[in-house]
């Protein structure tokens, strides 16, 4: 899979990213007590860019999607959605969620996808980035102690008698 | 146009788990064996485990539901009324590719249901029988396990030592000795210790995205070397249409669709299905003919009926301590088999398992993880994430589905694969018996995750993505008007087509049904080898 800088077909004009940047920080907002980017200010967005530029029905439902948004915040706020206060940013967009269902689980499955594969974000989550192979990891053995236990209680399945046999 | 070719002793149909075991089996005693699967080899260094985006292929090319896959070799399954999507992937390999490699025996109280608990049927083969065939089948696959465990009889020596425990292992038991549940280290085909030629498991975590290292079992790289070694054909890219019937009565073959879409007509002296319990029904219904008006082998009308899932029900208990959780083999630590015979106490019959299940890695949690529980977006996202990621340990409550005759698979009027084959069609409830079991079960599974100290217990009661196991709907039997084959896998209408799949399944125990379903394959062969030459020696 590119990364999120190759080049490619991208689907977002220029004027849409300031409001996308923002949806996707009201998505995963920064946190962590500022240990963790919001999904905005991460660069989702480009993720996001590629994956709705490939797809005939993501570019549909963001079209559709994207316009229900600034529908809604214009109502809310003729200078649109950035200029929202956040709370209402979020309350627009859990409107469009019961609104517009798969174009907004849509947008927060590609929005997650982008950021928990982000090496950044992972390595915040203490994970060495990259795959699991070839590393792969330690694990201990465990304590089985307990099994004793478990053994004097006897036989857990039940018998057969020769009746039983057909 | 169809072309003949060579006539095979024994045609094998699917390259899984049971055509595996089965055609190693043949091929080694020198019976002359092709099979054929409409599926690929997959290279283990392709699996997306070397991928820094691995977790996002769960949803695309390695996503467990073929009608969100749709690979060319997937078929469409209709599942709109089934609470549970079946799971199959067509490969060399077949659905073990996918696997998490569980590969605990069912129970000699299993093969006797109707006599003990007055249920469901018995079958006409015993525990004791297939003892052999297990032992056989754990050396070929190569098992991690601990001798001693008191709810089996016992066993051969497991081939490599347990799964390890880690923390989130250490946890979990302490909750079942807490309150004297039965536990023990789960029986899988997974390797602790190089084993056959292949290497060890290094506990990366995703199991079901295929193991490059080869240390998880799947056929592709335990029988089949071995099989083709021993004079076995495989034909990938070969879809079956339909098993065709001679003049005689008797299967003298089957028509399929080669690599380049040329029809075939492969004939052959016998005729094997391992097509798994979806797959096998949907080809004997597609093999019509004037002395099978309703489907090959069905004059019972019991083809493609009393289809068994395994319901699963999804307990996920969180925990304050960072478990490490994605590590290690995702399914496979321990079982509790506590709950698994009938209490005559209780409001159902027979029982279920605890698989217990580990953590997944950040992408997938936080698409909901086991339990399929999304974490939300907005100001609770970090939060919510942050409590969980490496701190969940999910029961799967595994539970015995009773064959009903209204479960099945049927012909789909609409739906097809890119070959025109029509596609099956799933039609099945939860019985009464089991949603008192499996409300039963999450109440014991909610009880030992507290007890193992969970702060908060999430509960999924029924998984969609959860038909892993396909059974019961070419059931074996003594009766010839009870049964579709005998207790030596042959149809009862047509000798010489055998069934050896999870389709033969009288009943469908409450574990993960892979190593019966390929010991009964192996008893199936060696009977073959005994006992059914004759069918060889036509012409």
């Amino acid at each position: 899979m590119t990364s999120p800088a190759a080049s490619g077909p991208t689907f977002f004009e220029e004027q849409q990213r300031l409001l996308m940047t923002c949806i996707l920080d009201r998505l995963i907002p920064p946190g962590g007590d500022g240990e963790f980017p919001g999904a905005g200010e991460l660069g989702i967005i480009d993720h996001l860019d590629q994956v709705v530029a490939r797809s005939g029905r993501l570019k549909r439902l963001f079209s559709q999607g994207i316009t229900r948004i600034k529908i809604a915040a214009e109502a809310e706020n003729s200078d649109g959605f950035v200029e929202l206060p956040q709370d209402r940013q979020v309350e627009v967009l859990r409107r469009v969620e019961s609104e517009e269902p798969a174009f907004f689980d849509a947008l927060v499955r590609h929005t997650y996808n982008g950021y928990y594969t982000n090496p950044e974000i992972i390595q915040l989550l203490g994970l060495e980035p990259g795959p699991p192979q070839p590393s792969g990891y330690l694990l201990e053995a465990g304590d089985l102690s307990g099994l004793e236990k478990v053994k004097q209680r006897g036989q857990v399945y039940r018998d057969i008698s020769d009746e039983d046999v057909l | 146009m169809a072309q003949a070719s060579d006539v095979v002793d024994v045609l094998v149909i699917g390259a899984g788990a049971s055509g595996g075991a089965f055609s190693w089996s043949l091929a080694e005693a020198g019976f002359n064996v092709l099979c054929l699967e409409q599926g690929g080899w997959v290279d283990p260094s392709d699996y997306p485990t070397t991928q820094s985006d691995w977790e996002i292929h769960r949803q695309t090319d390695f996503n467990p539901d073929p009608n969100l896959r749709r690979l060319p070799e997937d078929y469409p399954v209709n599942d709109t009324e089934s609470p549970i999507s079946p799971l199959m992937y067509n490969a060399v390999g077949g659905s073990t590719i996918h696997w998490s490699a569980h590969f605990p025996r069912f129970h000699p109280s299993d093969f006797r249901v109707k006599s003990l608990d007055g249920v469901a049927d018995d079958w006409p083969v015993t525990y004791e029988q297939l003892e052999p065939f297990f032992d056989l089948n754990d050396r070929n696959m190569g098992v991690a396990g601990l001798a001693g465990d008191s709810a089996y009889p016992p066993k051969s020596p497991r081939q490599t030592p347990p799964i390890p425990l880690g923390k989130l292992g250490d946890t979990m038991a302490a909750g079942f000795d807490r309150l004297g549940w039965h536990w023990w280290p789960s029986d899988s085909a997974i390797l602790t210790r190089p084993y056959d030629g292949r290497a060890a498991c290094n506990n990366c975590g995703p199991c079901d995205i295929g193991c490059p290292l080869r240390a998880k079992a799947s056929t592709d790289v335990t029988y089949w070397p071995k099989a083709i070694a021993s004079g076995a054909a495989l034909v990938t890219r070969a879809r079956v249409r339909e098993v065709t019937v001679g003049k005689d009565g008797l299967a003298d073959g089957v028509i399929h669709y080669d690599a380049d879409g040329q029809v075939q007509h492969q004939k052959a002296r016998m005729v094997v299905l391992a097509a798994n319990g979806v797959g096998t029904p949907r080809l004997l219904l597609n093999s019509v003919s004037s002395p099978f008006p309703n489907g090959l082998a069905n004059s019972t009308g019991l083809v493609a009926k009393n289809l068994m899932f395994h319901p699963y029900a999804m307990v996920t208990g969180v925990f304050d301590e960072f478990l490490e959780g994605y590590k290690g083999p995702a399914g496979c630590s321990i079982i509790s088999q506590e709950f698994y015979e009938t209490d005559p106490s209780r409001d159902f019959v027979r029982g279920y398992a605890f698989q217990i299940v580990r953590s997944t890695g950040p992408l997938t949690l936080a698409l909901g993880g086991v339990g399929r529980h999304r974490v939300p977006w907005g100001e609770d996202h970090r939060p919510v994430f942050d409590d969980r990621f490496g701190r969940t340990i999910t029961i799967a409550v595994i539970g015995e589905d009773l064959p009903e005759s209204h479960n099945r698979v049927t012909l789909d009027p609409h739906l097809a694969d890119a070959d025109g084959i029509p596609s099956p069609k799933i039609t099945y409830t939860m019985s009464d018996n089991s949603l008192k079991m499996m409300d039963h079960g999450i109440a014991r599974a909610t009880e030992v995750l507290q007890a193992a100290g969970a702060k908060e217990v999430l509960v999924n009661p029924l998984l969609r993505p959860a038909g892993w196991h396909l059974m019961g709907t070419a059931r074996m039997g003594t009766q010839s008007n009870n049964s579709v084959v005998d207790g030596w896998g042959r149809c009862h209408d047509v000798p010489n087509l055998l069934i050896i799949d999870g389709s033969l399944l009288v009943t469908g125990g409450a574990v993960n049904p892979t190593s019966t379903i390929q010991a009964l394959a192996l008893y199936v062969a060696d009977n073959v080898n005994r006992n059914a030459r004759h069918f060889l020696e036509r012409t």
